[in-house]
Order: structure tokens, then C-alpha cells, then sequence
């Protein structure tokens, strides 16, 4: 009779028949050094998967998740969270009036003003995984406490359709606040003042919109940083 | 850089909450990865599957879908065959994430032995519709395990060049073939090739440890 532990390698290629499966369950449940094996092991099998995977047709993506909506009566699930957003509207408005009055304060180049500041930092924006291929090379934000003003600083970004276009959130405890909107040019830079008072406590997030900006956002966050030093 | 916890005031109304949440979490997408960040992440991705998470379904989904696609092609050697097979393993890890349980394997471990049980079973199932057609008197049918292994080294034979098994020593790629897409026993792995079943055991782990150094991560 051969040691269960010999059992590791063929329990990992699903090789072992049901009876010898379930021995071993039960002893690896007790046995840290054939948890370590069973580990290591199965790092080698999906590694070799991995190394021998196949590029998945965009279908089957779209058929497994639908697959998994819940079924029944919960329709809610599949309505976009824009809606959720459209319910809270008013204060949105009403800080955006602010937004408005704020604006006209600043000098007549913010982004320069903003970079001058004594206590202006620069905090790289993450590129999430929504955004469609290579990150560009600049993705940054500048941001001055004192001024409580930013600014989006970017190089190489994705040129986008003529009836689409970036737009910039400020998301803090409440909705997200449309905090202006810009294309890059034809090189993909983009050095555009944020829109409204920024503050540590926010957080800002790039999607892509319509022509003209969103009221809520509809796309996917694209980018994103805390203002937190 | 990104908070972890997210404060908010308690007077705000439920479903503004779960907005903020909903766009918090949306920040937190992370950006694409390391091989290893991902062989790690994985498992956290798997376990938040298991409570009901969608967004983590379709992370889980991006990760493993090309992995297990590769598995199922090898298996029943068509395409379209491939992709049915490939949407019941994803339905199934919808379904029995609850069930994974982390010290059996990872969670990489865990959706590529439902990929290779789904395909094994499609195969076995084609096999005895077929011989069913065949067979006079109908009745039980022995699973036929042998053409599976057969159907798989016949395709390798073709698909050689591509697959990460050649990296591997004859006498380890064989015994790794037929057991993981071949569906056999060790036993019958050994019967097989005419070997000891200790020599089989050992010629499966060598060939695993080596694969991980080839291609994997290490801890």
C-alpha cells in the first residue's frame, strides 16, 4: 500500500478514482504538508492553462454573464446606476451653481495657478481595468489644498469619436458631481482645470460620455485618485 | 492611495449609499496586473463570487475564461463544442463557488478541474450516443475512458508545437496528457504504458514542479 501523500500529484490531475478522492480529501483536511504539496502543485497545472489558454470569443463573455442574471422577479438588477443618481439630482444642482461661482474666481489660467501653488502635489490617477487598451504615459492630477482647485494632466490617452467625450467627476458623500469635460488632442495630452471646489475628502473619476457631458455618469470609471495627501 | 473603508454620514438615504458604494468600489477597479498578483488575487476574487458578487464574477470570468477554453478545446478537439462546454463550467461556478474550499487548491486549480470534468463528460456523453446508435440491444454503457485518452493524444500529436506539455520530458509530458486531458486513473495511466504506478505518481509530480517553474509563480 503506497503512502496517501504519494497521492498529491494524481489528485491535482483529477486522476485518482472516486473512492482514493475522497480518502484523500478527508487526510488533506488534517495534513498541512499535503496542503502545501496539493498548493505547488496546482500552481504547476495552472500555470500550464494559462500558458496554453485561448483568446475567448467577446459572445461567450457576454452569454456567461447574462447567464447568471438571478431569476425571477428582479428586474432592478439590470437597470443602469445612472438611476439611482437621478433621484438625488437637486443637490447636484445646487452645487453645481457653486461650481459655477467658484470658476469665475480663479485667474485666467487656473492650470498654471494651481501648478505655482506653494503646496501643489502631483497624484497619479489609476487606470482602471474599463479602460480600453494601453494606459497612456501621463495620467496625473494636480491638486493645491489651499486653492482647493486641480487639475488633469494627461499624455497619450485614447482620441475618442466626434460625438464622445471625457468628462471628470468629483465623487465625495455625495452623487458624483460633473466636474467638466475635454477631448484630448490628436498627440492624446490633455491639461484641463477641474471644475469645482476639489477637497482631501473626494475622490476624482474620468468616464467617457456623450458630446456635451452627462448630469450622472453613464460610463465606466475610467480613472481615478483620492485627493488625500 | 485608495481608502479601504468608506465613511459615510449616517442621515443619508439607503439607496444614496449604495450609489456612493457603487462608484467607491467602481475607483477601486484595479488596473491590469502581474501573473503572480493575479494567482493571488484570484483566490479573494473566487471567495467574493461565493457571496453572490457579479462584478467579481465577471473579473473571475476574464481571468480564468481563456485558461479554461484551452483545457475544454483539448479535451473534445472542437471549437464550438468548446464554448457550450465552457459557458456550463462558468454557470457552475456561479452556482458551487459556496462550495470551493481553499486547502483543497486554488482557486485557478479549482475552475480548471470543472473545465476538464465538463469536457471529459461531453466527450463520454457523444461517445455513448454513438454507441448506442451502434449497439443492437440497448441498455447501460460502459463509459468508454479509452477514447477519450486516444482522441487526445491523436490531437497532440498535431497540436504539439503549440501546447505547454512539450517543454516537458517524454516520459512526464505522456503520463500528464493522459491523465489530465485524457481523463484516466493514475492506475489506468500505468496500465497503459506498462509502468509501476509509483514510477506514474512520481513522473506527474516531477512534470508538475516543472511546470510551475517554466510558466508559474513562486511563493
Amino acid at each position: 500500500m503506497s503512502q496517501i501523500h504519494d497521492l498529491a500529484a494524481p489528485y491535482v490531475l483529477g486522476s485518482l478514482d472516486a473512492d482514493e478522492r475522497l480518502a484523500f480529501e478527508e487526510h488533506l483536511e488534517s495534513c498541512p504538508a499535503c496542503q502545501g504539496t496539493v498548493a505547488e502543485l496546482g500552481d504547476g497545472l495552472a500555470a500550464m492553462a494559462l500558458a496554453d489558454a485561448i483568446e475567448p470569443p467577446p459572445e461567450l463573455r457576454k452569454v456567461v454573464l447574462e447567464g447568471v442574471e438571478p431569476a425571477g422577479p428582479e428586474p432592478v438588477a439590470s437597470i443602469p446606476k445612472r438611476r439611482s443618481w437621478l433621484r438625488v439630482l437637486a443637490p447636484v444642482a445646487a452645487v453645481a451653481a457653486l461650481v459655477l461661482a467658484t470658476v469665475s474666481i480663479l485667474s485666467a489660467d487656473p492650470v498654471q495657478e494651481i501648478a505655482a501653488a506653494p503646496d501643489a502635489m502631483t497624484i497619479d490617477l489609476v487606470t482602471t481595468q474599463a479602460y480600453p487598451g494601453t494606459p497612456p504615459s501621463v495620467a496625473t492630477v494636480v491638486f493645491s489644498p489651499s486653492l482647493e482647485a486641480a487639475f488633469v494632466d494627461f499624455d497619450g490617452l485614447a482620441p475618442l469619436d466626434l460625438d464622445r467625450t471625457y468628462q471628470i467627476w468629483l465623487i465625495g458623500d455625495n452623487d458624483p458631481i460633473p466636474a467638466g469635460i475635454f477631448t484630448p488632442d490628436r498627440n492624446g495630452v490633455a491639461e484641463v482645470p477641474v471644475d469645482g471646489l476639489a477637497t482631501p475628502d473626494q475622490t476624482l473619476g474620468i468616464t467617457e460620455e456623450p458630446q456635451g457631458g452627462s448630469t450622472a455618469p453613464t460610463g465606466e470609471v475610467l480613472f481615478a485618485a483620492e485627493f488625500s495627501p | 492611495m485608495l481608502p479601504a473603508t468608506i465613511t459615510t454620514p449616517l442621515s443619508l438615504p439607503p439607496e444614496q449609499v449604495a450609489s456612493i458604494v457603487q462608484a467607491k468600489e467602481r475607483t477601486l477597479t484595479p488596473s491590469p496586473t502581474s501573473r503572480r498578483a493575479q494567482a493571488l488575487g484570484l483566490n479573494a476574487i473566487l471567495a467574493k463570487v461565493a457571496a453572490g458578487d457579479r462584478q467579481a464574477f465577471a473579473q473571475f470570468y476574464d481571468e480564468m475564461a481563456g485558461a479554461v477554453l484551452g483545457v475544454v478545446v483539448r479535451i473534445v478537439r472542437s471549437q464550438s463544442l468548446a464554448e457550450e462546454v465552457a459557458q456550463e463550467v462558468f454557470l457552475e461556478v456561479w452556482r458551487k463557488a459556496t462550495n470551493w474550499q481553499p486547502e483543497r487548491g486554488a482557486a485557478a486549480t479549482w475552475v480548471l478541474m470543472i473545465a476538464r470534468a465538463r469536457a471529459i463528460d461531453q466527450v463520454r456523453s457523444e461517445q455513448a450516443s454513438k454507441d448506442r446508435q451502434d449497439r443492437v440491444t440497448p441498455g447501460w454503457i460502459e463509459p468508454a475512458s479509452d477514447d477519450v485518452a486516444e482522441r487526445v493524444t491523436v490531437s497532440d500529436e498535431h497540436s504539439e508545437v503549440r501546447t505547454a506539455l512539450t517543454r516537458l520530458s517524454d516520459a512526464q509530458r505522456e503520463v500528464i496528457r493522459l491523465a489530465f486531458y485524457g481523463g484516466k486513473t493514475y492506475v489506468e495511466v500505468a496500465n497503459h504504458l506498462g509502468l509501476p504506478v509509483g514510477t506514474v505518481k512520481t513522473r506527474m509530480r516531477d512534470g508538475l514542479i516543472r511546470l510551475r517553474q517554466i510558466y508559474g509563480v513562486t511563493r
